[in-house]
């Protein structure tokens, strides 16, 4: 994220020039404190989720009968559930299919739903016509519906439920895209673009898509929760990820059946990372809402 | 300079242009003609609403919504652009041929993009040049408009720039392939005065080294000061045209008359030279 480096007419008072080795580096001292809680959380849990094996000896799906239902140990320190597997052990697998899938599936719908959005609003003729009606094709069916029966049809596992989400997620970013190119289409230096004799190509990835994608972007950080909240939702209904996969959906649907039993950590553990995450995509979101505001 | 096998590098014939106005086309250039020379500047001058702004854009191919090419021709170095064998206009000839200064810097250029990057982008689109060639292209160009440190410029963003800077940025870009025609649509409007004769210097320039001008403005002291001929436009027609002198000592047309006597120019600039003259006077007398 710190790589983003789009300029803010506000943030022009405050930029430093820093003399390195004799080159340049211009650097825009903008902090916004929302981008910086919400990167550190996210690369926190996405560090422990990447480092994994260094962080536990455990094998997620080893079973072990006799340590079933354990309490919080030296040894397992968030305790093991039903068959004994460590639940430390399982939470750090079990993220990296959950965030993997989640964020390819909004990265993909981003950028394919952002070049037909900017296409449909540049060009004039039927190809807008039939990506937008393309689009209002599959909005007309309720969400979670089409995903589940595209899941349904290529099967369950990360493959599918990553095509099913990016089959219907690209909708909203093509709405997006195809809104604010409509409004820059107009502006005098796409007009100055194409006398300066650009192909439209060049005009419409060069000019027009960088000076669109953000809108697009806020609005990937709160789809990145929508994608996480559809996996753990599959995989709780059985549809997501396949056992034994370890994956947080199935966890909590695993200690579901321990909660009359007054077992809650096995359900509990599960859902509060993914509400930290959320909550660190939110303030990601937010943070960069606002750094990013369009500038008319 | 080589001989040309076309007499003019703008020749616009009979240009009729419509707009949608309630429902129906209506004429808003109509049967138009302006030829211009390569290395001589035209002013086109005409009120707000005259057509001026529509006829550049016509030679740009750069139709805004809701107008409509209808008869007459376009012809750039001897092509012809836009005319009954091209309906459609032909944009091989932007860039190279033909390119556009426009009025406002400040919205015609990439605001997310460094300056230097859009000139480079200019000249690489036409004459495939390498980045470090292009680059260094680019700060020759930025000099040669009067843009101080190009090397820093160079990476500036244009909100990071003055209007003066920004309308430089934007002819360098313009002129970054030397073309034959340019065509500039009020780009000394938005800015003050002493900036306006500074750029009028660099299209003076640019006009000597070979390329035609068409200069849109309603300001006649800036076509007093850069062009040799002129076009008087008012509803859409041409109601007078000739070289400066001829137009502004002898003009012809009615509209003509009341344009030149509404230009405060002359008379203000009389009073202003009284002005000095007395305020001198009382300082010499003080002197003494």
């Amino acid at each position: 994220m710190s790589e983003t480096r789009i300029p803010v007419a506000q943030a022009s008072k405050d930029y430093a020039r820093i003399k390195l080795t004799g080159t340049k580096l211009r650097t825009r001292r903008h902090v916004n404190v929302e981008i910086v809680i919400g990167c550190v959380l996210l690369g926190l849990i996405a560090l422990l989720v990447i480092a994994a094996p260094l962080l536990t000896p455990y094998d997620p799906t080893h079973q072990s009968l006799r340590e079933a239902m354990l309490g919080s140990s030296s040894a397992h320190p968030l305790g093991t559930d039903q068959y004994g597997r460590d639940i430390w052990a399982r939470l750090l697998y079990g993220g990296r299919i959950d965030l993997f899938v989640a964020v390819m599936a909004v990265f993909t719908p981003l950028v394919i739903g952002t070049i037909l959005g900017a296409v449909a609003g540049y060009f004039d003729g039927p190809l807008p016509t039939v990506i937008m009606r393309l689009a209002d094709l599959v909005s007309s069916f309720p969400f979670y519906v089409l995903v589940i029966v595209l899941v349904f049809v290529l099967g369950n596992g990360g493959m599918s439920i990553f095509i099913a989400i990016s089959a219907v997620s690209w909708v909203p970013y093509t709405r997006i895209s195809r809104g604010e190119t409509l409004i820059l289409r107009d502006r005098e230096f796409i007009a100055s673009c194409k006398a300066s004799g650009f192909s439209d190509g060049w005009v419409l990835f060069r000019h027009v898509i960088p000076n669109i994608a953000s809108q697009g972007i806020v609005y990937a950080m709160s789809d990145i929760v929508v994608n996480l909240g559809i996996i753990v939702t599959l995989s709780y209904f059985g549809l997501g990820i396949v056992p034994p996969t370890p994956d947080w959906g199935q966890m909590m649907n695993d200690g579901q059946q321990f909660l009359a039993a007054g077992v809650y950590s096995l359900t509990v553990i599960p859902t509060i990372v993914i509400v930290l995450i959320s909550l660190a995509l939110s303030f990601i979101g937010d943070g960069l809402a606002n750094v990013l505001k369009v500038r008319r | 300079m080589t001989a040309h096998d076309y007499e003019y590098a703008l020749e616009i014939v009979d240009l009729t242009i419509d707009v949608d106005k309630h429902g129906e086309r209506v004429p808003a250039v109509k049967g138009l003609t302006i030829r211009v020379r390569p290395g001589e500047s035209h002013g086109l001058v005409g009120e707000s609403g005259s057509g001026k702004s529509l006829t550049l854009r016509a030679v740009m191919g750069l139709f805004s919504k809701g107008a409509h090419y209808r008869s007459g021709l376009i012809r750039i170095c001897g092509h012809e652009v836009l005319g009954p064998d091209a309906p459609n206009y032909d944009s091989s000839m932007r860039g190279k041929g033909v390119s556009m200064v426009f009025q406002e810097p400040a919205v015609a250029l990439n605001p997310i993009m460094k300056v230097g990057w859009q000139i480079v982008d200019a000249l690489r689109e036409q004459e495939h040049l390498s980045r470090a060639a292009a680059r260094s292209r680019a700060i020759e160009l930025m000099t040669s408009v009067g843009i101080t440190n190009p090397e820093d410029r160079f990476d500036s963003y244009p909100f990071e720039l003055s209007g003066g800077m920004r309308q430089r940025v934007m002819i360098a870009a313009a002129i970054a392939c030397k073309p034959k025609v340019l065509l500039c649509d009020e780009p000394t409007t938005a800015l003050d005065v002493t900036i306006q004769r500074q750029i009028l210097d660099i299209f003076r320039s640019v006009a000597d080294s070979g390329t035609a001008l068409l200069y849109v403005t309603h300001d006649l002291a800036v076509v007093s000061q850069l062009c040799e001929t002129l076009s008087v436009i008012y509803h859409g027609s041409i109601v007078e045209d000739g070289t400066l002198r001829d137009v502004f000592d002898t003009p012809q047309d009615d509209y003509t008359r009341q344009l030149l006597s509404s230009t405060p120019y002359l008379k203000g600039a009389m009073r202003a030279a009284t002005n000095t003259g007395a305020i001198d006077d009382k300082t010499s007398e003080k002197g003494d």
